[in-house]
């Protein structure tokens, strides 16, 4: 009860000082616009024009791949290894001889009749890059004045300001702690039901610095927009002090940073055991999943998913291999995607199974933002005593597309009753 | 307000599914007695006390044949479960040929020695008796 207390304290005081979704920190940035003009501490409204910000457009339609970035992070999987399952070829039951799993993958394999999973994960996640270039030195350009503008100026000016950019130099950082709660209960020898809820710390940062220059690098011959010095912006200050006999109206900054905190979506999760063959086992999983997450505060999506999965394993020996495949349909203010995970298990003793795989997700909304991300796994369940199993997952990016973190953590502790 | 009652769906639904019951028992009928004969109830018995008692001997002389492969997951089963009882319901035996086919619930209860945790499994099973030496014998599946 007391943590309980304590937890709901948190997610209030968080909901009383948050004051900005964290989906619009960045885009929130300058107010999203700054102002330039050809004539510096005087307002001519000929002279001046509000450009909406390159960055904080992009960062706008990013929440949604946020959203599905930050959901690639798996639920664990149960291991489904302790249950006994009828063998018709000795007419006994024996004990499953499965290895503990994958923490990534599902394999065909189902808890058994009345058999259930609890089990708590923490996952963190700090993302590193954008399209391989890292978070803390993101580089945007845009010209000073739209085409418009500068056609009405004269010849003169034009050759003079018509090169001018506005050269954004961000520096952000985004990390998740998630505590995933998850159980699974076998209906039947051959299905199983599941939930899990997460619940999401994100912390986003942003620092920017905007200045006007050429395309070589030297300083600009426009400015922003500083009356008396202050900055003409909905947030933001000129960079430094302010020296009216300084030049620095040719520099910009801002930034801002925001926590938040809750319940990520709800899980909802059925899989059939329904085939087996010779070379291997089949399953299918429905998993739904319940906006119950803030998607502005990117712990969530905006709106209800549905992913079904074809599930192939089996067990050679020691090792079992396994392949994942499946499709997340998700409304338009998310991203539908193909999902496929590849991968085994390598039964190394009785007590230890080690996993690697290689999960795939590719958006059908291919606006060039997290469109293609391929991510190795490698990880590690150990059955210490009773039913109880320890694992530990990393995750590494194999391309560079899209906002990636350089390794995902997850650590797992599962127990089966 | 209209004054006209809405009638709860729900005794409806339990007739239609008391009837449904009733009908699926008639259309079994015909080919399967819910009472084994003596002799097949029998052998079920000593199946399951052989189980219970853990004597493998016994066990296999149940069968037509009793494979090493069988004595040896029968063995680690039996090993591994801490005073193991046996219960077979839901007995129905139909005549197939010369042999009978039985059909029954075999749940069993255990200690898992392995976790110390209480096992409770149950599985519907079918076995074919043929008739040997004026009693019956296990001889395979479905």
């Amino acid at each position: 009860m007391l943590a309980l207390a304590v937890l709901v304290r948190i997610v209030t005081d968080t909901e009383v000082v948050q004051a900005v979704p964290l989906d619009q920190v960045i885009p929130g940035l300058f107010g999203g616009t700054l102002t330039t003009t050809i004539q510096n501490n005087v307002v001519v409204p000929q002279a001046v024009e509000s450009q909406r910000l390159r960055f904080a457009s992009q960062f706008n339609s990013l929440s949604a791949e946020l959203s599905a970035a930050h959901s690639q992070a798996p639920v664990p999987s149960a291991s489904g290894a302790f249950r006994f399952s009828w063998d018709p070829e000795v007419d006994t039951f024996v004990r499953s001889t499965e290895d503990l799993g994958s923490g990534v993958a599902e394999r065909a394999l189902t808890l058994g009749r009345h058999t259930g999973t609890f089990s708590v994960s923490y996952t963190y996640t700090n993302y590193d890059t954008l399209d391989g270039n890292p978070l803390s030195d993101l580089q945007f350009s845009q010209s000073a004045f739209s085409p418009a503008f500068i056609s009405r100026l004269s010849p003169a000016d034009q050759a003079k300001f018509g090169t001018d950019l506005i050269h954004s130099q961000l520096d952000m950082s985004l990390s998740f702690n998630t505590v995933f709660f998850s159980g699974a209960y076998g209906i039947t020898d051959n299905i199983d039901v599941s939930m899990a809820l997460s619940v999401s710390q994100a912390t986003l940062r942003a620092h920017i610095v905007s200045t006007i220059q050429k395309a070589n690098g030297s300083q600009g011959d426009s400015f922003f927009l500083a009356p008396n010095f202050h900055l003409a912006a909905k947030s933001g200050t000129l960079c430094g002090f302010p020296d009216p006999a300084s030049t620095n109206i040719h520099c910009a900054t801002d930034g801002g940073s925001q926590t938040a905190f809750g319940t990520g979506d709800l899980f909802l999760r059925g899989k059939w055991h329904f085939y087996n063959t010779q070379y291997a086992d089949f399953a299918v999983i429905g998993v739904l999943t319940l906006p119950t997450g803030n998607a502005d505060d990117l712990l969530g999506f905006h709106d209800p998913t549905f992913t079904p999965w074809l599930i192939a394993s089996k067990d050679f020996g020691r090792v079992s291999p396994h392949v994942n495949i499946g499709y997340a349909f998700r409304s338009g203010a998310d991203v539908s995607q193909a999902e496929g995970i590849l991968g085994a298990d390598l039964r190394a003793t009785k007590w230890l199974t080690l996993s690697s795989d290689f999960l795939g997700y590719f958006d059908d909304k291919r606006d060039g933002i997290n469109d293609d991300v391929v991510q190795s796994a490698l990880g590690f369940k150990i059955n210490p005593f009773g039913n109880f199993v320890i694992g530990g997952t990393f995750q590494f990016p194999l391309n560079h597309e899209g906002l990636r973190a350089d390794v995902i953590y997850t650590g797992q502790v599962e127990y089966t009753y | 307000m209209s004054g006209l009652r809405r009638r709860s769906a729900w005794p409806r639904m339990v007739a239609a599914v008391g009837a449904l019951t009733l009908l699926s028992r008639i259309g079994y009928g015909h080919a399967q007695l819910l009472d084994p004969p003596a002799p097949v109830g029998q052998v079920l018995e000593e199946y399951r006390v052989a189980l219970e008692n853990k004597d493998l001997d016994q066990l296999a002389g149940l069968y037509v044949t009793f494979s090493d492969r069988q004595r040896q997951a029968l063995r680690e089963y039996m090993e591994n479960a801490a005073g193991l009882t046996v219960e077979l319901a839901d007995v129905t035996v139909a005549p197939l040929g010369d042999a009978v086919a039985v059909t029954y619930t075999r749940r069993d209860h255990f200690i898992d020695r392995e976790s110390g945790k209480p096992q409770r499994l149950e599985v519907r099973l079918t076995k074919i008796l043929v008739p040997d030496n004026g009693g019956w014998k296990i001889t395979d599946g479905l």
